[in-house]
């Protein structure tokens, strides 16, 4: 008797215990996610603030909101200096892009096999990643001034760009070259293709989300670069530049909409490359 | 018995491709380092730049306060924002992998997309927000709890970690999420298992094996912060000037390069440092989490 209620009780105190600690779960998840949902939003009230500002029809960048207009919009695409620093930012994300996928898609297939020093290569591939950006800058800076070359965009800016992006390029594309089969390209020499036969119709194919990863990853670097710009330009003007300029002005709502273009700018490409790289 | 090692792939001279890349690098990385190197030794005076050999670019850094004080608190203020971003990150990166369900890619890419946008422009949408004129001061003073808008929010130590912690959270989420969703499920179920709670198997499986993640996050944060510029400039006001805007005035105001090459150099060395110290720590716990 004694026994059988000390057991009834045990399971029953358990069940409850159970049946507590399955609520705190259900409740730390309800938490959980209610506090993820309100940093999602917090990540991105700032920018949607800037896009609705865009839009006001007020003098300066600030509330109240007096009415619909894009006047702002208007004004941004008149705007001889936004048109030269647009040209010049896509300029100099397309060579960027084009130079550094070359160079770190061969790095990317060179590394395939292990050899002597490829531990070294590896690190000097990830060295701009730990590298701030302000001294990558002024290191590239003082190379150019050492040996008098004139900072300009498609000399220093290019070199610091592409030193900027390359990292990226060769991780993406690095996976894809670890991640092939030796195999099919074996297979498609068995049937007689040459090796550069095999390359383009097998190795490329297969690595190709990754090369293409690597292209809109290395132009959205590019594309949107300060620091390295703002030491390397010599006065040329990117978006980027541009932006920084208007920054220390009286603020309009022009800001905000150039501000307003760039991101959805970026926001497309990267979403081109989900889907690019997903297929 | 046949030498594996002598058996060569046909395709070995592909070693070769990897020489571009960091011909590249070797010049537009590491040589500019090692000219920021030779110009610390050398002197600026008023008539130019002299190849005069010395320390006396790291003596006049270590002489005073002002200097020291600035690196100081700029590793500090790195130090504290890597922290909190891990604390305020963690829980993100965990929700999206283990409890976001069928909504996941979705969490992901608005996580990835500020990750792919302008660092400046993610700084700068924090003016509008938080200056006097700002949409919190209207907030604020709509909602009563303020009586009159207040200039404090803008151009102080709290709007230079809000700016840092909102621009830096998406590169500390996304490989925190990476090294979660890469963790074998079974670990987990197996510790459960073994009557080990949800909490217990969150501390003593799931975050120990996911500190890769998180250390490669803090490092790109850690970077990032003790070289910044951007923020402090945009949204610490004058007394907000961290050690990257000092040393960017020796190249934009003054143009003292070899009193900005020391500086550069010795953040540099710091920045090493805390790297070393981030993996170091990461290899301690490794041990203990495997």
């Amino acid at each position: 008797m004694e026994v059988s209620l000390g057991a009834t009780l045990t399971k029953d105190v358990s069940k409850a215990r159970l049946n507590w600690l399955t609520k705190l779960e259900k409740c730390a998840d309800a938490f959980l996610r209610g506090y993820s949902t309100l940093l999602y939003f917090i990540l991105y009230a700032p920018s949607l603030v800037l896009v609705v500002l865009s839009f006001n029809k007020s003098f300066t960048m600030t509330l109240p909101w007096k009415g619909f207009t894009v006047h702002w919009y208007e004004a941004l695409f008149r705007d001889a200096d936004v048109a030269i620093s647009f040209k010049n930012s896509l300029l100099v994300a397309l060579l960027t892009m084009s130079i550094s996928t070359v160079l770190g898609t061969l790095c990317a297939l060179g590394m395939r096999r292990r050899f002597r020093g490829s531990k070294w290569v590896y690190q000097l591939m990830l060295l701009p990643l730990v590298t701030p950006g302000i001294i990558s800058g002024i290191s590239v800076f003082l190379l150019f001034t050492h040996f008098s070359i004139m900072p300009s965009l498609f000399g220093s800016v290019l070199a610091g760009h592409i030193v900027f992006a390359l990292p990226y390029v060769f991780l993406v594309v690095y996976a894809r070259v670890q991640a092939l089969d030796p195999r099919l390209e074996e297979a498609a020499m068995d049937l007689g293709a040459n090796e550069t036969r095999t390359f383009f119709h097998v190795t490329l194919p297969l690595i190709m989300p990754g090369v293409l990863g690597g292209m809109f990853f290395s132009f959205l670097l590019s594309f949107d670069e300060f620091i390295r710009t703002f030491f390397l330009s010599g006065g040329e003007r990117t978006l980027p530049m541009l932006l920084w300029g208007m920054l220390f002005d009286v603020l309009s709502p022009e800001v905000a909409a150039l501000a307003t273009v760039m991101l959805f700018t970026s926001i497309g490409l990267l979403l081109i490359a989900q889907y690019w790289m997903r297929r | 018995m046949l030498n594996q090692k002598r058996i060569r792939h046909p395709m070995s001279y592909l070693t070769w491709l990897v020489t571009p890349a960091c011909v590249w690098l070797l010049i537009f990385l590491v040589l500019p380092m090692l000219i920021v190197l030779v110009y610390s030794l050398w002197e600026s005076t008023i008539t130019g730049i002299h190849p005069m050999w010395g320390l006396q670019n790291y003596k006049r850094f270590f002489e005073g306060t002002l200097y020291v004080g600035l690196l100081a608190r700029s590793l500090s203020t790195a130090i504290f924002v890597t922290i909190l971003t891990i604390l305020i990150g963690y829980p993100v990166a965990y929700f999206v992998a283990r409890k976001a369900g069928r909504h996941k890619t979705i969490y992901l890419i608005l996580v990835l997309v500020p990750f792919w946008t302008s660092y400046l422009l993610r700084n700068f949408a924090w003016m509008p927000v938080l200056g006097t004129q700002g949409v919190l001061n209207k907030l604020l003073v709509g909602l009563g709890i303020l009586a009159q808008p207040s200039p404090v929010f803008l151009y102080s130590k709290l709007a230079v970690y809000i700016g840092f912690v909102h621009t830096l959270l998406p590169y500390l989420i996304v490989p925190v999420y990476v090294s979660i969703e890469a963790l074998d499920p079974r670990l987990i179920e197996a510790a459960k298992d073994l009557g080990a709670s949800k909490i217990r198997a969150l501390l003593h499986i799931t975050v120990p094996l996911s500190m890769p993640g998180i250390i490669s996050g803090s490092i790109i944060v850690f970077v990032n912060v003790a070289g910044a510029y951007v923020t402090p400039k945009l949204l610490g006001g004058s007394s907000g000037i961290m050690y990257g805007n000092t040393l960017a005035d020796q190249f934009s105001a003054t143009y003292d390069l070899p009193f900005g090459s020391a500086l550069s150099l010795i953040l540099m060395v710091f920045v090493v440092l805390g790297i070393g110290l981030l993996n170091r720590f990461a290899s301690v716990k490794g041990l203990y989490g495997g």
